[in-house]
């Protein structure tokens, strides 16, 4: 039986500070427009297929989005989602700690939504343990924004399976020019590598950032969205 | 000649340079012909945009009851101002001032689209966070009608919008300014609400707990929370001082208070919603009531940009559909709009006694139901009640009453409530009377309609008073006075109780009332 959306509303926690029920905890950016001008420079690391990307580009029609995607099957979906998207760049390389190559590990099936660089005891971060491996190129954000003359991103959006906070901190610079960072938590304990909520939430009000809102379940996954505290305190303080 | 044209138009722009760039932008009111209405007020306005008739309607509506007909400023449409426009009347950026995360409108876009941004490019132009359009035109609306006021010599105006809700006769406003004047003199006021605060949607009132933070301005928590900007003293019965508040439905304002609102505006300029700006010019004097006198309409929609309320929007096309004088208050659903020229709530407190008095699951013929106001009442607060409500288009000089209630009946879809739409006469009475019988009989200013003839008046009230255990009778000081003077001799050989005298209409200059008389059958 289908689980209804009462059951599925109850079944997402919430903190921070604006929250409403929700019947999916994805591509939460829906908070995100109220900080940034109508033009700003917009990373997404893990764009998957580009379901989100393409309201992204929709709704900053005037702003300049960087979409990352390693995954060759779904880059392929999202470059032709893109396709007569100006503004919008579909780039087919993993967003990583480090420059060079990296395995990305792939769920296999139909089901790859979760792919991650990082791998533990043949899982992958979801858990899952049939994964594919593929060789994929892998830069460090800032080095990528410096070649591209890029020196701003107003909008961090990550979903990387696992590696969020390592990508943070190896990119402090495009990180202090960020107004808004929305980012996949990680709740559960099936994978020492991936950096748990918490911390990521420590390290992201170290540099800087208030929480505004966390949906998430227990013990899985969720997604939390970050706002540089000189605008959070100018809204709600 | 060349020369001169360049002259005139260097001097022209001299002129255009030396005026505040706000004051550019505010609009003139046409066409003003309202006489003042209420002493001690020397002029009404009710601020309405062009695109929005129907809230027109229904907001005049409720002052025509109380024979007050405010000029009705023609609203600056926030959506419709220039880009220049917007530029010229926000708050420029300047060193020493607070950065905040602010709303602009980019100039070097074609489309009206806003940025959300952090204060900090110099005489860019700043709104308050998420600042829309629709709240920079209903500012510029006030200050527009103020500038007015102003060029007008007016030492005291009443500003409203179009969402009033009018809930005692607003020629109070007299009183309550002599009041005031002798409380705190004359000089010592600039600005009287007519209510007691801004009302939700649910009824409740929604206190504001400080200042909203203005670039311009000290946005410190211990200043902005200070008493200063929240305390709130009761200095009678009915007066209050008051700080900051939501909500700018219904104003009076004096000269002094018309001259630091514009001074402040000249110079700061517009930066939050109106009624968050409003209270901050220094020195301004601001005070209540300890009651709603006139204020926001519960279910009004906003012109602002929020969301609106679907019952709003149906009942402010029923007033525009039928512009002729409406006679009963609107009964939709649990909410009362009492924009009718006749006094109903009175009336339904009388019967009320009546009513709390019949068996559960009473029955109701409402005769010349009018606006079914006491039978969706009686409906409502008595769900196990069934009413039947009879009126027709074209009866006597009401042409819209059928009409009108068919499609109250419809809005408000109760399923105990019945409208039959026919005009009646004795034969229908007798035949009514045939197939049924009813607890209660509402025949409220209704037989001398029915027929001017007396004999044929004795006739129907003969029948109504067989149709129902109760049968409840308003007679008139004004109107149909031969029926009066029979049904009060009735009433004597009856031994009718005489439920209440009321006064009918809201117009303060009216003297008709009514009688409400309860005749009782001998078996109940």
């Amino acid at each position: 039986m289908e689980p209804s959306v009462e059951s599925d509303r109850s079944r997402f926690k919430f903190e921070g500070l604006l929250g409403a029920p929700l019947t999916q905890i994805n591509n939460l950016n829906q908070q995100a427009p109220s900080f940034l001008p109508y033009n700003p420079t917009i990373v997404e690391v893990g764009a998957y297929d580009g379901t989100g990307t393409v309201s992204l580009a929709h709704a900053y029609r005037y702003g300049r989005i960087f979409a990352f995607e390693p995954n060759p099957r779904a880059f392929d979906v999202l470059a032709q989602r893109l396709e007569g998207q100006a503004h919008v760049t579909a780039v087919p390389v993993a967003i990583g700690p480090s420059n060079g190559t990296a395995t990305l590990h792939i769920p296999s099936g139909t089901d790859d939504v979760s792919a991650s660089l990082l791998q533990h005891g043949g899982r992958a971060a979801n858990g899952s343990s049939d994964t594919r491996p593929v060789r994929v190129p892998v830069v460090v954000l800032d080095d990528w924004c410096g070649q591209q003359g890029l020196t701003r991103v107003h909008f961090l959006r990550l979903d990387a399976g696992g590696i969020e906070m390592r990508i943070l901190q190896s990119s402090p610079r495009i990180l202090s020019t960020a107004l808004v960072v929305v980012s996949k938590t990680y709740l559960g304990r099936s994978n020492a590598a991936v950096i748990s909520f918490p911390l990521l939430k420590q390290y992201l009000e170290r540099e800087g950032f208030e929480l505004l809102s966390h949906w998430y379940e227990e013990g899985a996954q969720g997604e939390a969205t970050f706002v540089r505290r000189i605008l959070y305190d100018s809204i709600f303080r | 000649m060349k020369d001169d044209i360049l002259a005139a138009a260097q001097s022209a722009h001299r002129v255009y340079a030396s005026v505040s760039s706000l004051e550019r932008h505010l609009k003139r009111a046409e066409r003003k012909s309202e006489p003042p209405q209420i002493p001690g007020v020397d002029f009404l306005y009710m601020i309405n945009l062009d695109a929005r008739p129907e809230k027109y309607a229904l907001a005049r509506r409720y002052l025509e009851a109380y024979g007050i007909r405010p000029y009705r400023f023609s609203a600056v449409s926030g959506w419709e101002l220039s880009k220049r426009a917007v530029q010229d009347v926000g708050v420029k950026f300047r060193p020493g001032m607070t950065p905040l995360l602010a709303t602009t409108y980019p100039t070097d876009v074609e489309e009206m689209i806003q940025s959300h941004e952090l204060m900090e490019e110099g005489d860019k132009t700043y709104f308050a966070h998420c600042m829309p359009l629709g709240a920079i035109g209903c500012a510029l609306s006030h200050i527009s009608v103020l500038q007015d006021a102003y060029d007008a010599g007016y030492q005291t105006i009443w500003v409203m919008e179009d969402d009033i809700e009018v809930l005692d006769d607003p020629h109070r406003i007299s009183d309550l300014v002599a009041e005031l004047d002798g409380l705190v003199g004359p000089d010592r006021w600039d600005v009287l609400f007519t209510d007691v605060d801004y009302r939700t949607a649910a009824g409740t009132y929604l206190p504001a707990n400080g200042m909203a933070k203005r670039p311009d301005l000290d946005c410190r928590p211990e200043t902005r929370f200070s008493e200063k900007y929240t305390k709130t003293v009761q200095i009678s019965p009915n007066l209050r001082k008051i700080a900051a508040r939501f909500g700018t439905t219904s104003m009076v304002i004096r000269r002094s208070g018309i001259a630091k609102l514009l001074a402040f505006f000249k110079a700061r300029h517009i930066f939050l919603p109106h009624d968050l700006d409003n209270h901050l010019p220094d020195g301004i004097q601001r005070y209540g009531l300890t009651f709603d006198l006139v204020t926001n309409m519960l279910h009004s929609l906003s012109d602002i940009g929020a969301a609106s309320t679907r019952g709003g929007r149906v009942i402010e096309s029923f007033v525009e559909q039928y512009p002729e004088p409406i006679y009963q208050d609107l009964v939709v659903g649990h909410t009362i709009y009492r924009i009718g020229t006749d006094v109903c709530d009175t009336r339904y407190a009388l019967i009320r006694r009546v009513l709390d008095g019949l068996p559960d699951g009473f029955s109701v013929l409402d005769l010349g139901a009018a606006q079914g106001y006491f039978s969706f009442r009686t409906a409502t607060e008595y769900p196990r009640s069934s009413c039947v409500m009879i009126e027709a288009d074209e009866t006597s000089y009401y042409a819209h009453h059928g009409s009108m209630l068919r499609d109250l009946c419809q809005m408000n879809a109760l399923p105990n409530v019945v409208h039959v739409n026919k005009r009646i006469d004795v034969a229908d009475l007798q035949e009514m009377n045939r197939t049924s019988h009813y607890h209660v009989v509402f025949a409220m200013l209704v037989v001398h309609l029915m027929d001017g003839r007396l004999r044929e008046q004795i006739r129907i009230l003969t029948e109504l008073l067989k149709l129902g255990d109760n049968v409840i009778v308003e007679v008139a000081n004004d109107v149909g006075v031969l029926h009066t003077a029979y049904v009060e001799y009735l009433s004597d050989t009856l031994r009718a109780e005489v439920l209440g005298v009321v006064k009918r209409h809201k117009d303060p200059a009216s003297t008709a009332t009514g009688t409400l008389l309860w005749f009782r059958s001998r078996t109940t």
